[in-house]
């Protein structure tokens, strides 16, 4: 198999992440299309890799991987906390920052 | 390399694993994409992190794999479902994950995907075909991880206390 495939997937992947981070007004939904974009980005790290027959991009993953997961932690804790404020997290209520 | 049939065989059956795994994982993307109930989202979610771990396989990165399960599948999903349940209003059945700006994600999508594909069709990649990997390299990650890449290894676990000492912080009540 060529490299051709994977590329192919990645951007389908990180087209579709755009998409959701374009027309989502909820914020989970957010959060789950910027969890597309990492992973395509993961999957043409690893795809270089495997073509250029080296482990250095395996790592990189390793590092978006373990960051994607800090990054999602943050995320929900940021959103539950706004949703005990606002009772809600639709991002068109939630637009003020004090008061 | 080529004439070797018994690595044809080997290539045919990983071009159909390769279109299987594809299905899976843009089919459940869409569904993650153009669903209208966020909880439907959440769940078909599942699918594209175990396609990309089976694609991270299928390219001989088993160990990214099986972290992709442990932590993807494992931990930020189950992370998600939490929240999906706990914040959206499920019993008074309004619609939970809503589209708003379609008249401006249509073009930036269109744009992004040809974008890309025209990058892909350029041809500046000359990688001919795989190279056949028979043995598993996960000793010489340990060994990069711990030399080479040392120092970002050690940023990222003080970014993970940062996080957890921060996510405690973020959602505890306050008591006065």
């Amino acid at each position: 198999m060529t490299i051709t495939p994977f590329i192919i997937m990645a951007i389908f992947l990180f087209c579709l992440g755009i998409y959701i981070v374009c027309t989502r007004s909820n914020a989970i939904g957010y959060l789950m299309g910027i969890e597309l974009i990492l992973n395509a980005a993961s999957i043409n790290f690893i795809a270089f890799s495997r073509f250029h027959n080296n482990v250095d991009g395996q790592i990189m993953a390793l590092f978006i991987i373990a960051l994607a997961a800090c990054e999602s932690v943050i995320a929900l804790a940021i959103i539950i906390g706004l949703y005990r404020h606002f009772k809600s997290i639709d991002t068109k209520n939630v637009s003020k920052m004090k008061n | 390399m080529i004439h070797d049939p018994r690595f044809t065989t080997h290539s045919n059956m990983e071009q159909l694993i390769f279109t299987i795994i594809f299905i899976v994982t843009i089919g459940s993307a869409c569904v993650v994409a153009f669903s209208k109930n966020l909880i439907y989202s959440a769940f078909a979610l599942i699918g594209t992190f175990l396609g990309v771990a089976a694609t991270f396989i299928l390219l001989h990165a088993d160990f990214v794999g099986l972290v992709q399960v442990v932590v993807y599948a494992g931990g930020i999903l189950v992370l998600i479902i939490f929240a999906v349940m706990l914040t959206s209003k499920i019993q008074s059945g309004e619609e939970s994950n809503p589209v708003i700006n379609f008249k401006i994600a249509i073009p930036v999508f269109s744009i992004f995907i040809f974008l890309l594909l025209y990058v892909l069709t350029a041809k500046i990649w000359t990688f001919k075909e795989s190279i056949p990997m028979e043995e598993s390299r996960i000793s010489e990650i340990g060994n990069l991880l711990l030399t080479d890449y040392l120092l970002p290894f050690e940023l990222v676990s003080v970014v993970m206390l940062a996080v957890i000492v921060a996510a405690a912080i973020i959602t505890r009540r306050h008591v006065k």
